[in-house]
C-alpha cells in the first residue's frame, strides 16, 4: 500500500509565492491547499485537516502569529512559518507560540522541501523511546549514557538534558526560550548567555571539530538546531 | 548679587571749589552786616556754609569746610584779627565749640548725603539687572540673547558696549552703539582676555591702551567676551559687581538655548531616523517579493526538473519573467528617485505628450496583460520635457491605479492655461487624506506607510519639469508648464 500524499496548506498573500509553492510542492509528492488571509487559514485548517501548515507572517488582515495561536488552541498539526531574513524577533515569537520551524524570505525549494520531510516525520507511538541516534552519537535517555564511535562520553547533568533535547527532535530549531525554560526552569528564560556557555562545552566533549560544529548547530539570534540526517 | 562695600564719596575739584565758595559767602555776609549781627550769630552762618556744602557735595567737603571756616572765622572774626592767634578766652572756647559742631555736622550731613545717593545707584542696577532677566527669558537666539546683553552693560556701564566673539581674530557681533571693527588697542585687550579667560581691565583715562573693559563669558564655548566702557564715579564699584552678575546671567542664558537647540536637534535626528528605517523596510519589502518568487521558482525547475508537467514549468518560468520586470520597475524607481533627489535637472527636448501617454500604457500593458486603459487624447502642442521620466510618471500612475484603484482606468490629455494637463483616474475612492495632503506638501520621499515608490516618483518628475502632482476631480492630475521658446 503506498502512503497518501501528504496535505500541504500554503497561507501567503502574494499570489506569485502560491504559484511557485503550488507546483513545487505537487511535484515532490503532496497535495495543496491555499489560503491569501488568516481567516481563510483557519477556516482551511478546521475544515480539511492539513498534514502540514506552510504560513507567511505578513497576511492583510491580521498578524500571522494570531494565526498560529488559533491553530494551536486544538491542533497539533506542524507549521513552518515563512519570513524575512532580518525579523529575528518574529521568528523567535511564532515559534514560541508554537510554530515548528521556520525559513527566511528568500528560499531555495531544497531547503523548503528538508524542512517539511524533518516535520512530516512520523511521530513517535506508545512508548517514547529512550535510545536517540546523533550523527556518531547514541544517546541513551534511561541509563544517561552517551557514546560516540562506542566510547562513552562524560557530561554533566545539564549537558545530558542539553543534548537529549536536541536530540529528541533532530533538525527542528529549539529557541534559547524553549530550551532554558525546560532544563533550568522559567526563572531562567532569559539567561541566553549561560545557556551559550553550556552549548560550547557541549560541543568542546562531542564534536570533531567544536570550532565547525556538525552536531548542534547555531540559528544565529534565535536558538539551536539538532544535526538531521537525511 | 554681593553687596559692594559702602564707600564714602572721595574729594572733588568741583567739592573744593563748593568748600571755598560757602565759606567765602559765609564770611562776605558777616563782613557785610557785622554792624547790625549779633556777634553770637557769626558762627550760626559758617555753621550753614558748612551743611550747605555736606548735603551737597559729601562728607569729605563737609569736613574741608568745617576746617576752612574755622580758619576763616579765626583769622577775620577774633580778636587780634587777621592773625590765626587768639588772645580772649572765651573766643578760644566759642571756637573749639564750633570746630566740633561744624566738623559733626559736615560729616553727618555729608555722609547721609552719600548713602542715599548710593541707595539711589544701587536701585538703578537692580533696576536694568531685572530688565536684563526678564528679557533673557524671552529671547529664543543667541544673537537676540548677545544684543540683549549689549543693551543693558551699556546702561550699566553708562557708555559704550560690545560683546565680541573670538574666530580668527575677535570680531563684534554685537554692539552699542553699532560698532563694524574694534580699534586695535581693543581688540588686542578682548583677544588677551578670551586667551587667558580673565578680565581684562581698560587702560586709565588719558593713557594709551584699550578704551574698553573686557570680561570673558563662561558660556561653554570660551569665545565670547563682553566690553564696556571705563566705569567712574563714586558707584564704581556697585556696577562693576552688578556687570560680573549681567555676565553670569547671560552665560546661563546661553548655556540654556545651545541645551534646547541640540534637543530640539536630537528630536529632528530621531524623527527622520524612524522616517527613513520605515521607508527602507517598506522599500526591502518590495524588492524582496519578486526575488523570493523568482529563487523559488528557479530552485524548483532546477531541482524538481523531472517531477514537474510541461505545463507546471512554463508557469514557473513565466512567473519568474514576471517578477523579474517588477524587480525592473522598482529598481528602476529607486535609481529615478536617486537621481532625483539630487536636484539633477532633465534634459529637456521638444516632446509630443501624447505619444509618451501612448507609449506609457502600452508598456503598462505589455508588463501587466489584464490591465485596460481607456485613452482620451486632446491635440497638444509639443512641450519641452524629458520623455523617458514622463513615460515613467505616467506608468507609476497607471500602475497606481491598477494596484490600489479599482477599473478602469482612464488616461486624459488636454490643455489648460500656461500648460497641459495629464489625468489618471480610475473607478475607485481616490487616496487617503494622508496621501493627498503629503501630495500637496514639500516632502520629496513617501511616507512610511505609502507602500513602494511610485507615487513619489511621479511626483519628483512632476516637479522637475516645473509642474505638480495633485489629487483632484477624482483623478490624479499632474499639470506640465509650457516652456518658452529656447
Amino acid at each position: 500500500m503506498t502512503a497518501a500524499r501528504p496535505l500541504v496548506l500554503i497561507v501567503d498573500d502574494e499570489p506569485q509565492i502560491l504559484r511557485f509553492l503550488v507546483h513545487a510542492l505537487s511535484a515532490s509528492g503532496h497535495d495543496t491547499l491555499t489560503a491569501a488571509t488568516a481567516a481563510q487559514a483557519e477556516t482551511q485548517v478546521a475544515t480539511r485537516r492539513p498534514d502540514l501548515v506552510i504560513l507567511d507572517l505578513g497576511l492583510p488582515d491580521a498578524d500571522g502569529k494570531t494565526v498560529i495561536e488559533a491553530i494551536r488552541a486544538w491542533s497539533d498539526v506542524p507549521i513552518i512559518v515563512l519570513s524575512a531574513r532580518d525579523q529575528e524577533m518574529e521568528k523567535i515569537m511564532s515559534l514560541d507560540l508554537g510554530a515548528d520551524d521556520f525559513v527566511g524570505k528568500p528560499f531555495a525549494i531544497g531547503e523548503l522541501l528538508a524542512r517539511i520531510r524533518v516535520c512530516l516525520r512520523p511521530r513517535r507511538e506508545g512508548e517514547p523511546s529512550t535510545r536517540f541516534r546523533l550523527g556518531p552519537l547514541e544517546i541513551d535517555a534511561a541509563e544517561h549514557r552517551v557514546l560516540r564511535d562506542r566510547e562513552p562520553v562524560h557530561l554533566t547533568p545539564k549537558e545530558f538534558e542539553l543534548l537529549l533535547a536536541l536530540a529528541e527532535t533532530p533538525g527542528r530549531v529549539l529557541t534559547h526560550r524553549q530550551l532554558l525554560t525546560r532544563i533550568w526552569g522559567p526563572a531562567h528564560a532569559d539567561d541566553v548567555p549561560y545557556l551559550r556557555v553550556f552549548v560550547g562545552q557541549l560541543r568542546q566533549k562531542i564534536e570533531f571539530n567544536p570550532g565547525s560544529p556538525e552536531l548542534i548547530l547555531t540559528e544565529p539570534g534565535i536558538g539551536y538546531r539538532a544535526f538531521a540526517a537525511r | 548679587m554681593p553687596e559692594p562695600p559702602f564707600r564714602l564719596r572721595g574729594p572733588t575739584v568741583s567739592g573744593a571749589v563748593l568748600a571755598a565758595v560757602s565759606v567765602a559767602l559765609a564770611a562776605g555776609i558777616v563782613l557785610a552786616w557785622q554792624e547790625k549781627l549779633p556777634a553770637t550769630t557769626v558762627p550760626l552762618i559758617f555753621l550753614m556754609a558748612v551743611l550747605v556744602s555736606a548735603v551737597l557735595s559729601g562728607f569729605w567737603v563737609g569736613v574741608a569746610t568745617a576746617a576752612a571756616a574755622f580758619f576763616v572765622m579765626n583769622f577775620l572774626f577774633t580778636e587780634p584779627f587777621f592773625t590765626l592767634q587768639v588772645s580772649r578766652p572765651q573766643d578760644i572756647v566759642t571756637l573749639g565749640v564750633f570746630l566740633c559742631a561744624a566738623g559733626l555736622v559736615g560729616s553727618l550731613a555729608g555722609s547721609l548725603r552719600d548713602r542715599a545717593e548710593a541707595a539711589r545707584t544701587r536701585a538703578g542696577t537692580l533696576a536694568i539687572l531685572s530688565a536684563f532677566s526678564a528679557r533673557l527669558a524671552e529671547v529664543d537666539t543667541r544673537d537676540a540673547a548677545l544684543a540683549q546683553a549689549v543693551a543693558h552693560l551699556s546702561a550699566l556701564a553708562g557708555g559704550d558696549a560690545v560683546a565680541v566673539v573670538l574666530s580668527d581674530l575677535p570680531k563684534p557681533v554685537a554692539a552699542m552703539p553699532a560698532l563694524a571693527e574694534l580699534a586695535v588697542p581693543d581688540a588686542q585687550a578682548a583677544e588677551r582676555c578670551l586667551r587667558s579667560g580673565r578680565v581684562e581691565h581698560a587702560s586709565a583715562e588719558g593713557w594709551q591702551g584699550a578704551a574698553l573693559t573686557f570680561l570673558p563669558v563662561p558660556d561653554g564655548t570660551g569665545l565670547l567676551a563682553l566690553g564696556h566702557c571705563r566705569l567712574s564715579g563714586a558707584d564704581t564699584a556697585q556696577r562693576s559687581v552688578a556687570i560680573s552678575a549681567l555676565v553670569e546671567q547671560l552665560a546661563l542664558a546661553l548655556r540654556r538655548l545651545d541645551a534646547s537647540l541640540s534637543a530640539a536637534a536630537a528630536r529632528q535626528d530621531a524623527e527622520a531616523e524612524a522616517t527613513r528605517s520605515a521607508l527602507l523596510a517598506s522599500l526591502s519589502h518590495d524588492l524582496r517579493t519578486p526575488l523570493a518568487t523568482i529563487l523559488g521558482a528557479a530552485s524548483t525547475l532546477t531541482e524538481l526538473h523531472d517531477g514537474l508537467s510541461p505545463a507546471a514549468r512554463a508557469d514557473l518560468l513565466a512567473a519568474i519573467s514576471q517578477e523579474a520586470g517588477r524587480l525592473n520597475l522598482h529598481v528602476t524607481n529607486l535609481l529615478q528617485m536617486t537621481r532625483l533627489s539630487r536636484s539633477i535637472l532633465p534634459r529637456l527636448e521638444w516632446v509630443d505628450v501624447n505619444d509618451i501617454a501612448q507609449s506609457a500604457v502600452a508598456r503598462w500593458q505589455r508588463a501587466f496583460p489584464h490591465a485596460a486603459c481607456q485613452c482620451d487624447l486632446a491635440e497638444l502642442p509639443m512641450i519641452r520635457a524629458e520623455g523617458g521620466l514622463l513615460e515613467q510618471m505616467l506608468f507609476n500612475l497607471l500602475d497606481n491605479a491598477r494596484k490600489h484603484g479599482t477599473a478602469p482606468v482612464t488616461l486624459r490629455t488636454g490643455r489648460v492655461e500656461g500648460g497641459l494637463t495629464l489625468a489618471v483616474a480610475d473607478a475607485g475612492s481616490g487616496p487617503a487624506k494622508g496621501l493627498r495632503d503629503w501630495l500637496e506638501g514639500g516632502q520629496m520621499w513617501p511616507m512610511a506607510e505609502q507602500r513602494g515608490l511610485g507615487l513619489a516618483v511621479a511626483k519628483c518628475i512632476a516637479q522637475v519639469h516645473g509642474g505638480r502632482l495633485q489629487w483632484s476631480d477624482g483623478a490624479f492630475r499632474v499639470f506640465l508648464p509650457m516652456q518658452a521658446d529656447p
